[in-house]
Formats: C-alpha cells, sequence, structure tokens
C-alpha cells in the first residue's frame, strides 16, 4: 500500500519528533499530550482542506473540531497497514467537509460558479512551506496533464464538494458522463503522481 | 463479478462524489472484488495529494483549546479484537468480597497496559469507561486490573464529593494547561511506586500532576498536592486514584514562577500543612 513520501521519511528518521502513525496510537491510549502535538501537526492543513470546500471560516472550525474528536474517537482502529496517518486524516476531514456542504444549506447557496473561478487560482496562493510548494507543483503539473473537461470534473468534485449530479447539472452533460471524466482523470492523476499499491 | 458500471464508480467514490446509497453499494461491490478495491484503494491515496495541495490554515487560537476542553468528554472506541466480547464482569464479585470483609489490602501498584502496550480491549474498555464514568463500569474496571481490592477507596478524584459540572471544569482546565502555548512538563518517579508527570503553564497561573501506576490508598489516607515557595506551602487539594492506571489532579488555587509542585500522603480529608515527606517535588522551572 501507498505511504506518502513526506511521512515515510519522517518515519524512518529517529531523530525527527515521533511520526504521525506513533502519536496516533499514544492517543490510543488517551494521551492527550500526543493528542496535542498532532493537533499542532495537522490541524493548518485539515483546516486549509475544509475551508476550500467550506469557504466560511466559522463553519470550516465547526467541521474541523468534528474531525478532530473523531480522530480521537477513533484512534485505536487507525491501521497503519492500511495507509498514512496524514491520509486518513484528510480522507476524513475531506468526508466531512463534504457532508457539510450537502447538509448545509450554505452549500447549496453557494455561487455555482466559485468552483470554476477559483480554479486556476488554486495554485497561486502563497506556499507556506518548501514541502507544499513541491505539492502544489506536483499536483499542478499532474492536472496538467487531465483534459480540460477532466480537470473540471475532478476539481468540482474534490475541491467544491459537489456530487456527480452536481457536476452534471453544472456542466450540462449525463452523470455517466461525469463518472467517466472523474474516474479517468483520477486514474491519469494516479499515474502522474506515481501513487501504486 | 465485477461489473463495468462499478468500476465507474471509482473516480466519484475517492472524491466523495457519490450519493450515501451509491458509496455503501460501491463497498459492497469493492469487498467482492479484490481488484476493484486496489484501484479504489489509490484513487483515494491520488485524493489525499489533491488534500494536501489545498493552502493550510492557521486556526484561531479558541479552536485547539475548545477541542481539548471535550476530549475527557469524548469517549474513545475500542481497537478492533475480538476478544472485547470476552471482557466480562469478573470483576465485580471479588471487589464486592473484599469489601465485605473490610479488607485493608494495599495492592502493589501496578503499571498496567495504557502507557506503554499497544491498547488492549480492556484498557480501551477501562478507558472508555472512564471517560464515561458510569460509577458501576469503573468500580469494575478498577478490579479488572486488580488495582486493589476493598478498602473503600473506590472512587477517583472525580468521583468523591464531585459533581459532573466540576468534573467537567476539571477536564476542561487540564485541557487548557496541556492547549496553553508556554505548557511546560517534566517526568519523574514517584517515591513508594509509579510514575507522574507534572504540567504546568505559567501564563494561566495553573499545573496539574498526570500519575500513573500510583499505588492506592487505604480509606483513611489521601494524596495531596501542595504549592511550595521555600518556607511557603499552601494546600492545592486532594485526590485518590481511581481504578484506571492513569489519575490526574489539577491543582488548586494559583501557581506562581518558581513554585515547586508537591505531592504527599495525608490522612483522609487532607491536612493544611503537609504531615509526611513528599513522594513527589518537582520544581516549576527547568
Amino acid at each position: 500500500m501507498l505511504k506518502l513520501v513526506t511521512h515515510q521519511s519522517e518515519r524512518d528518521d529517529p531523530l525527527q519528533e515521533s511520526s504521525l502513525d506513533s502519536l496516533l496510537q499514544r492517543i490510543a491510549t488517551s494521551d492527550q499530550r500526543a493528542f496535542s502535538e498532532l493537533y499542532d501537526r495537522v490541524a493548518p492543513r485539515v483546516l486549509g482542506l475544509i475551508k476550500r470546500l467550506l469557504v466560511d471560516h466559522a463553519q470550516s472550525e465547526e467541521v474541523a473540531q468534528e474531525v478532530f474528536l473523531e480522530i480521537w474517537k477513533t484512534a485505536a482502529k487507525f491501521d497503519t497497514n492500511k495507509g498514512a496517518a496524514m491520509s486518513w486524516i484528510l480522507t476524513m476531514s475531506h468526508r466531512r467537509a463534504v457532508d457539510r456542504v450537502r447538509a448545509s444549506q450554505s452549500g447549496h447557496d453557494r455561487d455555482i460558479k466559485i468552483g470554476i473561478r477559483d480554479l486556476p487560482q488554486e495554485y497561486d496562493h502563497v506556499a507556506e512551506s518548501v514541502e507544499i510548494r513541491i505539492e502544489h507543483e506536483r499536483v499542478k503539473k499532474a492536472m496538467g496533464q487531465l483534459t480540460e473537461l477532466q480537470r473540471q470534473a475532478v476539481s468540482l468534485a474534490y475541491y467544491g464538494g459537489y456530487s456527480h449530479s452536481e457536476v452534471a447539472e453544472m456542466l450540462h452533460v449525463p452523470i455517466g458522463t461525469v463518472k467517466t471524466r472523474l474516474r479517468d482523470g483520477m486514474i491519469r492523476l494516479r499515474d502522474e503522481m506515481g501513487v501504486t499499491s | 463479478m465485477t461489473k463495468d458500471v462499478d468500476y465507474l464508480s471509482s473516480g466519484a467514490y475517492a472524491l466523495n462524489a457519490l450519493t450515501p446509497d451509491e458509496a455503501r453499494a460501491f463497498e459492497q461491490a469493492m469487498r467482492e472484488s479484490p481488484d476493484l478495491a486496489t484501484e479504489s484503494d489509490d484513487l483515494l491515496e491520488t485524493a489525499v495529494l489533491l488534500a494536501l495541495a489545498a493552502t493550510p490554515v492557521e486556526p484561531s487560537a479558541g479552536l485547539k483549546s475548545s477541542i481539548m476542553a471535550k476530549l475527557a468528554e469524548t469517549a474513545q472506541d475500542a481497537p478492533l479484537t475480538p476478544s472485547l466480547h470476552s471482557m466480562p464482569n469478573v470483576a465485580a464479585v471479588p471487589l464486592a468480597e473484599g469489601l465485605q470483609a473490610g479488607q485493608l489490602e494495599t495492592a502493589p501498584a501496578s503499571p498496567d497496559a495504557a502507557q506503554a502496550e499497544p491498547l488492549t480491549a480492556a484498557t480501551a474498555k477501562a478507558h472508555s469507561r472512564w471517560f464515561s464514568r458510569p460509577v458501576g463500569a469503573l468500580v469494575a474496571a478498577a478490579a479488572a486490573v486488580a488495582l486493589f481490592v476493598g478498602g473503600g477507596v473506590v472512587g477517583s478524584a472525580f468521583m468523591q464529593n464531585t459533581s459532573s459540572t466540576s468534573q467537567q471544569a476539571a477536564a476542561s482546565s487540564l485541557a487548557e494547561i496541556y492547549a496553553a502555548s508556554d505548557v511546560e512538563s517534566t517526568h519523574s518517579t514517584v517515591n513508594g511506586g509509579g510514575e507522574a508527570t507534572v504540567l504546568w503553564s505559567s501564563k494561566l497561573g495553573k499545573s496539574a500532576v498526570v500519575a500513573t501506576g500510583l499505588p492506592s490508598l487505604p480509606s483513611n489516607k489521601t494524596y495531596e498536592a501542595w504549592y511550595i515557595n521555600g518556607s511557603n506551602v499552601s494546600p492545592a487539594g486532594t485526590f485518590t486514584p481511581g481504578g484506571d492506571t492513569t489519575t490526574w489532579h489539577v491543582l488548586t488555587g494559583t501557581m506562581t514562577a518558581g513554585d515547586t509542585v508537591g505531592v504527599t500522603v495525608e490522612p483522609a480529608g487532607g491536612s493544611q500543612k503537609p504531615t509526611t515527606n513528599p513522594i513527589l517535588a518537582v520544581p516549576s522551572v527547568i
């Protein structure tokens, strides 16, 4: 199973601070100190992802709180064999954010064009670290390999939090077409970014 | 057989773009097809790379303390182990017998699972009980780990004479200290058994003792915390270890810079001045 490179190296280096995986193991034993450290390390990324979908800062913090309490609650079920801690946390964050988008009226009220308009700007924000800049570059490059139609569909679904039927409506194409674009787009991204089992 | 239509959904699934019903159907299809599961896992990992490309956003200062304050009240799930179901109520019987016999048995501290080992079903259960704190369950958990029998000291700092509001307040205080920007801590062994971490925030003027493996005490004794500054010794609250392996106490009163945090064993109810030698004394300056 794939492990993200950044966390692989972190885990392998004994001089580094504790790995996120080992922090999760300690959190599973009710270690609040470990939780505090994990929070400090991942909160900006968790909140950054959620805010990308929800836009509103206060709402995004509410969802981030749900995510962190879920981490606390379910840390014992985290399985290192199934992937890196960061993947687990961000996957959970995205799900929660999407749930909120779908549940709240604000989701439907959002200007449906925001998703599209924001796309090219996504990569122009000031990156806060070399690591994040590199991630941006990798994703930007890989996204550049998609067709325009694939890129739109993937970005609307992932960063916009739209369901396939909403994306279909926005792009005036059948749902089956959207599903195909999402799958083809994700497979292309997977290959471009070297994600393999 | 995996149908093409299932494969068709793998991208949408990874991006959380399916409806809940469709997602469930897709997960069922994954269970039946290793190939589909592999593709799906890969695409989920690919989606994480999209997550990593989102610009990080600094949370407000209040978010962390708000979350930390809720931890103690949030029950944790047990890990997925089959032995969970074999966690019985064994404990109730010996405990009851012990109480009836009026034994005053100070069992050796059991530096049990919670810290070092991976979480077992038993400790997980104990933890979730700890945090939900139903009295009966806590008693059972206490006896299950065989910390002590009898003496009537089945309480924890939270259970004796404390309302649930003050429990929550204490949990919030502990979380507040953990969340403080200037939090410091020192780990040391306790005279007589166990280990303790003292943590404090000078900004907040608060400190707490978090101990594991602290020996339980007979009912006529209690642990008492102190702020010690030269010859100035102020009582900072009493506490007794719960049945769990971890006991924590947020000191009452205000810590001032340079205070030593001490713990002694005192007669039940506590003392105004220490009557025994400290089993723990930690200066708040490193």
